[in-house]
C-alpha cells in the first residue's frame, strides 16, 4: 500500500481571494472550522443531563450560546442545533456528544463537508449584501443573532459574533455561484 | 420661443454649454435642461408622428406623463427605446432621435394617406384584418412598422442593472412640498425613513408653481437641509417608485447613470437599479397631473398643459410663446398669467369656462381675461397660429357652446382641465379610487393597512397645506409604528381650485384627442358606446384608450368623463380602468437585475468539478448541477491537426472501458439524507414501498417512493448503518423536494414518529469505481476492507479508510457492474477522485458522464424517475412489483391507491423493452407508438434509446399499453419524421440477464 | 409577496423563504375507504374564494410546517399557528 497524504480542500479554494480584499468589502474562506447538526428537543427524556454534559445551553430561536473557541450553537429551527467548532476538536465532539447522548431521541450529524464558511468584513458589506440577501442584515442583525435565509437564490446561515464582520454559510455546491454573486455585486467597490 | 434671463429659482447652470444631436442635427442647451427643455429652448416644434394618423405632435407635459415627445437615445449597446423627452436629464453629446416618424418628422406616409383617416376609427383594425387569419401575421409586420414606437434595439445592452433590498420604517413616495414634510416629521421620531422622488433635484411644485414665494423657497430650502443631514433619512433621487405590493412591497427604480453622458458613465456601477423596499409604512406624496381642456385639433404642436408651461418658465427659463393663451376651468391659470407676466413680461390672453372668479389684480395689469369663454378649435400648420373661441353656459349638469365668437391669434396654447391625482400605487393592491365631485377628480382609497397619502394627491393645492398634510399623514403612522412624535397636528382644510364638470365641445369633422399616444379621440369613445360597449374596461380595450407607454396618465380621466356623460351616468358610477404596476415604463434591465448570464440560476458544482473541468468534461446540467456529460478524448490527425471526439464517440469508448475493464464517475450529486431515531425502520417502511425492518447494519437496500396515487416519485438505495441510524439517497433532481416531502409527513400526519432528518447532500462527495477491474483498483486505495466478493457482498456497505481518509464504502451498482461507491466529506472529493484515477492508471481506469450512465443502466433496464416515469407509473405498472410489500403493519404512501379500479386496470401503460428490428435504427426518444403500421391510436412511447456499444445493437425503453403481458409482440414507432420503424416488444434487461458481472473479476 | 410571520422563528421573513405546502386539515381516509373516498382525498380540494386555510413551510428558514390563514382575494393573513399548538388547543 502507497502512503498517502490526504489533501484537504475548500469549496472556494481555487478562486482569487485577492479579488475581494479591500477596505470597503473583504471576504476569507475559513478553513478550520468544523459543522455538526444536532437534533434534539431540550425537553426530551434524558436531554438535559446529556447536554449539561456536553457544556452546552439551548439557545432560544435565532440566537446562539457557546463560543467558536469551543463551540458556537446556533439556533437553525425547532429542537434544530447547529454547531460550529474549530476543526481538530470536531470528531472527538462528534464522539462525546454520541456516547452522551446514547439512548436519548436525538441526532449528532456530521455536516463540515457540506459548506463554505465565510468571514466577511469591511465598510461597505451591507451595500453588497443587501444585493444579495432576502433579510435585512444591516437592520436585524445584532451581535449573536443567527438567521437561515436566502442570497443570490442560495440557502445561506448568516450570524454575528463580532462587531464589525458577518459569518455566512453556504452550501458547498451553491458556493461558486455565491462567490460569482459575491463578486459582481461588489465590483462597484473595488 | 426663447430662452430668458436667468430665473430667480431656475435649475438649469449656464456656466455649463452642451451639445447634443436631435434627428441628426446639432444643438447646444445648458446643463439641467431636460431633452424637452432644451428642444423647446431650440424653437423645435414637431418632435413626433402621431401613431395612426401621422399627425404632428410636439411637447404636451413636462413630465412622466408626457405622451408625444418618445424618442430613441443613443445607438448600439447603449440604445434606449421609447423614452420620454420630459423625463430626458441633457447629458453633452446626447444623440437622439424621434421614435416616430416614416420615414421622417418633416413627411410622414400616414398623413399623406388623410383620405382615408375617416375609416381608421375605433376598431379598425379588428374590423379590416380580421380576414383572412392567416394573413394576419403579415399584417402585424406593418402595422408594428407603422406604430408610433421606436424599434427594438439589435444589440445586447452595454450597460448593468442590479437589484438592492431595502428595509425602512417609513417610504415616502414623492419629495414635494407634502413628502418632505412627511419625511422631516416621520425623520425627527428616529423612524428610519425613504424618501423617493422622481426628478434629479427634490421639491416638486416648490420649484416651479411656487418658485415665486419666498416663504416656501425657505422651507423647502430649510427641510431640504435637515433631511440631507439626518441618518436616518436616504434619499433617492432620480428614482420612481413603480409599484406597491401587498405588505408594502415598494418596487422602485433609480435611474443612477441615465444623466450621466456616455464618456463618463462608471462601468463598474449599474446604470439603473431596482430597489425592493419593504416599509413598515408607507407615506404617498406622490402628487397630481393636470389635465387639459378639450378642443378640436388640441394635438397641435404648441398646445400644451398649463402646469408644464410654467415648469418651462420657472425651471428652464423657456418661454413656450410670446403670444399665449391660457385656457382653463379652474383657478391655476390665474396664477400662471402672473408668472408669465411677472416673468417673461408677456400678456397672455386667459379664457375662464367659469364666471365668477376676482381676476381684477389680472384685468388692472392690463391682461384680457374672459370669463365664460372656451375654445372650440385650434389651427395651423407645423404649430398652432390660431383659436376660436366661444361662450359656454352649465346649466347645473351640462355645459353648452355657442358658435364661434372670435379667432384669436395665438403661438402657445396652454390649459388647464383640472388635476388627476396620482392614485395609481394606492391602486395597484385592489382599492378602487373615490370621485370627488368638490375637486372633480379620483382620490386614493387608501383602505389598505399601512400607508397613508399626503398632499396635492389628496387634493390640496397650495403649498402650505400640502407640508401641513405631510406632518399631519407622518403623525398618523408614527402612532401606528408606536414611535414618539411631535405635538398632533391638524389635518388641513381643503383649499379648492373650483374646477369645473367635464366638457367636450361638440366636433364634427374636427379630432378631439382623448388619448393623443394611441390616437383615440372623442368620436371613438362615442362609437365604441354607440357599438354597446358599455363598461369603462371594454371601452378602454375597443379604442385601445390608456394602452400607450404613458398608460394614459393624461387622457383617461377625460375619457371616463366623456363615457359617463353619453351613458348618462354618474363619474363614479362608469369608475375607472384598473390600474396595474407598472406605474411608468421600466426596463428589463432593471427587472432582471444582476440575475442574468451565469447568475440567472444558480449553477451547483461537486467537490470534484476542477478535476472533470482538468479532463476537458463536456457538462449538462441536471437539477442545477454541472454534471459531466461525457470526456472527449483529443484526435490526433495528420499534420498536428487536432479535435475531440463527439459525444457519440466518446460515449462508446467510456461504456466499452466500463463493461470490459473499469471507469469511474462523480456521483457526488445524489440526494442523501441522514435518518436517525428509534422509529427510522417504520418511517422508512411508511416512506418506501418495500420492507426495512429486518435489514441488518452494514447492509443497503433499493427502494421505490410513492406518493399517495400510487405513482413512482422517487428512488434510490438506503443504507443501515444501525438500528436507529440510516442514510437514504434520492435521484440529483428530486433531493429538495423529496426533503420537503419526507419531513412534510413526519410534521404534519406522523408527529409521533421518532425521526430527525438531516440533508447531508453537501457534505459527501461520491466516486464511484465501476467495472470488472473494480476490486483490484480500490484495493490499491484501501487496506482496511475486505473487497472478496463473499466478504463484501452486493448491496453491503462498510466503513474504511481509502487513501489515508475514512470513507463509507458502498457496494451498489447502476450498471450491473462490480461496483464500489466511496463517500468521503466534500473536502477529500477531489483527492480521492485522483487518487482513483492514479491507482486505476493501469487498468486505463475511463471516467465517464452521464450520457454513459445513461446507457450502462438502459442496458440493465433500471429506471430513471422523471425519465422513464412521468408522474404516472406506479411500481406494477414499472414491473417493480417485486419492490412492494403489501403486508407490513402500516401501510407505505400510495399502497392504498395500488387496488384502486384504475390502478389495476390490466390495459394501463406499462414500462417494456423494445428492440427495434433494424438492429441499427436508434428511435427519438418521445416517439410514439402504435399496434400496426396504419394505426393512428397511440398505445404508448419511447422514453429512453441508445445504441448499446457491448450489445452491438440499439435498444430502448418505452411504456405500452399492457405491454408486459405482449412480449415478442411486433408493434410500430411512428417518428416525427413520418418514418414507421418495426420494433419488438422485450423484457427490459437486455444486458446479462444471469447477472454473472456483478462481482467482477474474481 | 406576503411578508409572512414564522411562528417558530418569531418574526416576519420574506415570501421566497416559504413554500406552499397545501391545504391544511385534510383528512386521511382509512385505508378500508371506497375508491370515491380514496380519490375526493387525493383530488378534491375545497378551492375557496376567500379565507383559505393552508400549510406552509419555512423552506429556507426553520424548516418548519405552520398553519397560515389567508384571504385569497384581499392577500390579507389572517393568522398564523403552529400544529402544535393546534393539537394543545384540540
Amino acid at each position: 500500500m502507497a502512503k498517502f497524504e490526504p489533501q484537504f480542500a475548500t469549496a472556494l479554494e481555487q478562486q482569487d481571494f485577492n479579488r475581494l480584499n479591500s477596505a470597503a468589502f473583504k471576504v476569507q474562506e475559513l478553513r478550520d472550522y468544523g459543522y455538526v447538526v444536532l437534533r434534539v428537543d431540550a425537553n426530551t427524556e434524558g436531554a438535559a443531563h446529556a447536554l449539561a454534559k456536553l457544556d452546552i445551553s439551548v439557545p432560544e430561536p435565532l440566537t446562539m450560546t457557546g463560543s467558536l473557541d469551543s463551540h458556537l450553537v446556533k439556533w437553525i429551527g425547532p429542537s434544530e442545533y447547529g454547531i460550529t467548532l474549530p476543526l481538530a476538536q470536531k470528531d472527538a465532539f462528534i464522539k462525546a456528544a454520541k456516547e452522551a447522548l446514547q439512548g436519548v431521541f436525538a441526532a449528532v450529524v456530521d455536516n463540515s463537508g457540506g459548506y463554505s464558511f465565510l468571514h466577511i468584513s469591511g465598510t461597505q458589506r451591507y451595500e453588497v449584501l443587501s444585493k444579495l440577501a432576502l433579510y435585512d442584515l444591516r437592520g436585524q442583525l445584532p451581535l449573536g443573532k443567527v438567521v437561515s435565509t436566502i442570497a443570490a437564490k442560495s440557502g445561506v446561515i448568516v450570524y454575528r459574533v463580532e462587531e464589525e464582520s458577518l459569518r455566512l454559510m453556504v452550501r458547498w455546491s451553491f458556493a461558486q455561484h455565491f462567490w460569482n454573486a459575491l463578486v459582481k455585486a461588489s465590483e462597484e467597490y473595488r | 420661443m426663447k430662452r430668458l434671463a436667468p430665473q430667480a429659482h431656475e435649475r438649469i447652470d449656464r456656466s455649463k454649454t452642451y451639445q447634443f444631436t436631435w434627428q441628426g442635427e446639432s444643438y447646444y442647451a445648458y446643463a439641467g435642461d431636460t431633452l424637452a427643455s432644451a428642444l423647446l429652448a431650440n424653437g423645435i416644434d414637431v418632435v413626433g408622428r402621431s401613431f395612426k394618423y401621422g399627425r404632428k405632435r410636439g411637447i404636451l407635459a413636462a413630465g412622466v406623463e408626457e405622451p408625444n415627445a418618445l424618442v430613441t437615445l443613443e445607438s448600439g449597446g447603449y440604445e434606449v427605446p421609447n423614452a420620454r423627452a420630459t423625463e430626458i436629464e441633457l447629458y453633452d453629446q446626447l444623440n437622439a432621435k424621434a421614435a416616430s416618424g416614416i420615414p421622417s418628422l418633416r413627411f410622414d406616409l400616414r398623413a399623406a394617406l388623410k383620405p382615408f383617416h375617416k375609416f381608421m376609427v375605433a376598431g379598425f383594425y379588428y374590423k379590416t384584418f380580421k380576414w383572412p387569419q392567416k394573413l394576419w401575421p403579415h399584417y402585424e409586420h406593418y402595422l408594428r412598422q407603422l406604430a408610433g414606437f421606436s424599434e427594438v434595439p439589435q444589440q445586447a445592452d452595454a450597460e448593468h442593472y442590479d437589484h438592492q433590498y431595502q428595509f425602512v420604517d417609513v417610504a415616502v413616495v414623492g419629495g414635494g412640498a407634502a413628502g418632505l414634510s412627511a419625511a422631516l416629521t416621520a425623520a425627527q421620531s428616529g423612524a428610519s425613513v425613504l424618501v423617493i422622488d422622481e426628478r434629479a433635484e427634490l421639491g416638486g411644485e416648490l420649484s416651479s408653481e411656487f418658485a415665486s414665494s419666498a416663504e416656501a423657497q425657505q422651507w423647502f430650502s430649510s427641510t431640504k437641509q435637515a433631511l440631507e443631514q439626518m441618518p436616518n433619512v436616504r434619499i433617492l433621487k432620480r428614482s420612481t417608485a413603480f409599484a406597491l405590493h401587498d405588505f408594502n412591497l415598494l418596487l422602485v427604480i433609480e435611474r443612477r447613470q441615465d444623466h450621466v453622458s456616455l464618456k463618463q458613465r462608471n462601468e463598474k456601477q449599474s446604470r439603473q437599479r431596482q430597489h425592493r423596499v419593504r416599509a413598515k409604512q408607507v407615506i404617498l406624496a406622490t402628487g397630481s397631473h393636470e389635465r387639459p381642456l378639450l378642443f378640436a385639433n388640441n394635438d397641435l404642436p404648441g398646445v400644451l398643459m398649463a402646469s408644464a408651461m410654467r415648469r418651462y418658465l420657472n425651471e428652464f427659463a423657456v418661454l413656450c410663446g410670446d403670444k399665449p393663451v391660457l385656457a382653463g376651468n379652474n383657478d391655476s391659470i390665474y396664477a400662471l398669467a402672473e408668472d408669465l407676466v411677472k416673468r417673461a413680461g408677456v400678456k397672455p390672453v386667459v379664457l375662464d369656462m367659469r364666471v365668477g372668479y376676482d381676476a381684477s389684480r389680472l384685468i388692472a395689469a392690463g391682461i384680457d381675461v374672459r370669463q365664460g369663454y372656451t375654445i372650440l378649435k385650434a389651427s395651423g400648420s407645423n404649430r398652432v397660429e390660431q383659436v376660436s373661441i366661444a361662450k359656454v353656459y352649465y346649466d347645473g349638469k351640462l355645459w353648452s357652446a355657442s358658435a364661434a365668437t372670435e379667432t384669436l391669434d395665438c403661438d402657445v396654447v396652454a390649459t388647464s382641465g383640472g388635476f388627476n391625482p396620482l392614485v395609481h400605487l394606492d391602486c395597484h393592491t385592489g382599492s378602487k379610487p373615490l370621485f370627488s365631485n368638490a375637486l372633480q377628480a379620483f382620490l386614493p382609497a387608501c383602505d389598505k393597512p399601512a400607508r397613508i397619502s399626503a398632499g396635492s394627491v389628496n387634493g390640496h393645492s397650495d403649498w402650505q397645506a400640502c407640508v401641513q398634510d405631510g406632518a399631519y399623514a407622518a403623525h398618523q403612522i408614527l402612532g401606528r409604528l408606536e414611535k414618539s412624535v411631535a405635538p398632533t397636528t391638524v389635518k388641513p382644510e381643503l383649499k379648492l381650485l373650483n374646477v369645473a364638470p367635464f366638457f367636450c365641445p361638440t366636433h364634427q369633422r374636427n379630432k378631439i384627442f382623448i388619448d393623443m399616444q394611441n390616437d383615440v379621440k372623442a368620436s371613438d369613445i362615442e362609437l365604441a358606446i354607440r357599438e354597446n360597449y358599455r363598461s369603462i374596461e371594454h371601452i378602454k380595450r375597443y379604442t385601445a384608450m390608456g394602452f400607450g407607454t404613458d398608460q394614459g396618465k393624461i387622457g383617461n380621466v377625460l375619457g371616463i368623463a366623456l363615457a359617463a356623460q353619453l351613458l348618462n351616468r354618474s363619474i363614479p358610477e362608469v369608475g375607472t380602468t384598473t390600474f396595474r404596476p407598472m406605474y411608468t415604463p421600466v426596463t428589463m434591465g432593471a427587472l432582471a437585475g444582476e440575475e442574468v448570464g451565469l447568475l440567472f440560476d444558480p449553477q451547483r458544482f461537486t467537490p470534484i468539478h476542477a478535476s472533470h473541468v482538468a479532463r476537458g468534461a463536456e457538462f449538462e446540467v441536471v437539477g442545477q448541477w454541472m454534471r459531466p456529460w461525457y470526456f472527449p478524448k483529443a484526435i490526433e490527425h495528420l499534420y498536428d491537426a487536432q479535435s475531440a471526439e463527439d459525444l457519440h464517440t466518446a460515449v462508446q469508448r467510456e461504456c466499452l472501458a466500463v463493461r470490459n475493464s473499469v471507469g469511474v464517475m462523480d456521483a457526488s450529486t445524489l440526494g442523501k439524507i441522514d435518518i436517525q431515531g428509534p422509529d427510522v425502520r417504520e418511517f422508512l417502511a411508511r416512506v418506501y414501498t418495500n420492507a426495512w425492518a429486518k435489514l441488518a447494519p452494514g447492509k443497503c437496500r433499493y427502494g421505490v417512493m410513492c406518493d399517495e396515487n400510487g405513482m413512482i416519485i422517487d428512488d434510490g438505495v438506503t443504507a443501515c448503518l444501525s438500528d436507529t441510524h440510516f442514510v437514504m439517497t434520492t435521484t440529483t433532481g428530486g433531493a429538495a423536494r423529496i426533503y420537503n416531502h419526507l419531513e412534510t409527513w413526519l410534521q404534519t400526519e406522523w408527529p409521533a414518529l421518532k425521526v430527525y432528518l438531516t440533508s447531508v447532500t453537501d457534505h459527501w462527495s461520491t466516486t464511484a469505481i465501476v467495472g470488472p477491474k473494480a476490486r483490484r483498483v480500490i484495493e490499491k486505495l484501501c487496506s482496511d476492507i475486505d473487497f472478496n466478493a463473499k466478504a463484501f457482498p452486493f448491496m453491503d456497505w462498510r466503513e474504511g479508510t481509502v487513501a489515508g481518509v475514512p470513507a463509507r464504502v458502498m457496494r451498489i451498482s447502476f450498471s450491473g457492474e462490480l461496483s464500489y461507491e466511496i463517500n468521503v466529506p466534500a473536502n477529500y472529493g477531489r483527492y480521492i477522485w485522483e487518487q482513483v484515477m492514479e491507482a486505476g492508471k493501469e487498468f486505463d481506469i475511463t471516467p465517464y458522464g452521464t450520457e454513459t450512465m445513461h446507457v450502462l443502466r438502459a442496458e440493465k433496464g433500471y429506471i430513471i424517475v422523471g425519465q422513464d416515469t412521468d408522474g404516472s407509473l406506479s411500481p406494477y405498472d414499472a414491473n417493480m412489483g417485486w419492490a412492494v410489500s403489501l403486508t407490513k403493519p402500516y401501510p407505505f404512501l400510495g399502497q392504498r391507491a395500488l387496488t384502486r379500479s384504475d390502478t389495476v386496470r390490466t390495459d394501463r401503460k406499462q414500462l417494456v423493452g423494445l428492440l427495434p428490428h433494424d438492429a441499427q435504427k436508434v428511435l427519438p426518444e418521445g416517439t410514439q407508438l402504435v399496434n400496426a403500421i396504419e394505426d393512428k391510436a397511440m398505445i404508448g412511447h419511447v422514453t429512453s434509446s441508445y445504441l448499446s456499444p457491448i450489445l452491438g445493437r440499439s435498444i430502448a425503453m418505452a411504456v405500452v399499453k399492457a405491454g408486459l403481458s405482449r412480449m415478442g409482440n411486433t408493434i410500430y414507432a411512428k417518428t416525427v419524421g413520418g418514418e414507421t420503424i418495426p420494433v419488438t416488444i422485450a423484457d427490459s434487461v437486455f444486458y446479462d440477464t444471469a447477472k454473472e458481472k456483478l462481482d467482477g473479476e474474481v | 409577496m406576503f411578508l409572512i410571520r414564522c411562528p417558530y422563528c418569531g418574526e416576519a421573513r420574506e415570501e421566497q423563504e416559504f413554500s406552499y405546502a397545501g391545504e391544511a386539515f385534510i383528512q386521511r381516509p382509512p385505508l378500508t375507504c371506497s375508491d370515491e373516498e380514496w380519490g375526493d382525498y387525493l383530488f378534491k380540494r375545497k378551492n375557496i374564494k376567500g379565507v383559505t386555510t393552508e400549510q406552509w413551510l419555512h423552506s429556507a428558514g426553520c424548516r418548519r410546517i405552520f398553519v397560515m390563514e389567508r384571504n385569497n382575494v384581499t392577500y390579507e393573513i389572517l393568522s398564523i399557528y403552529t400544529f402544535e399548538s393546534k393539537r394543545g388547543a384540540a
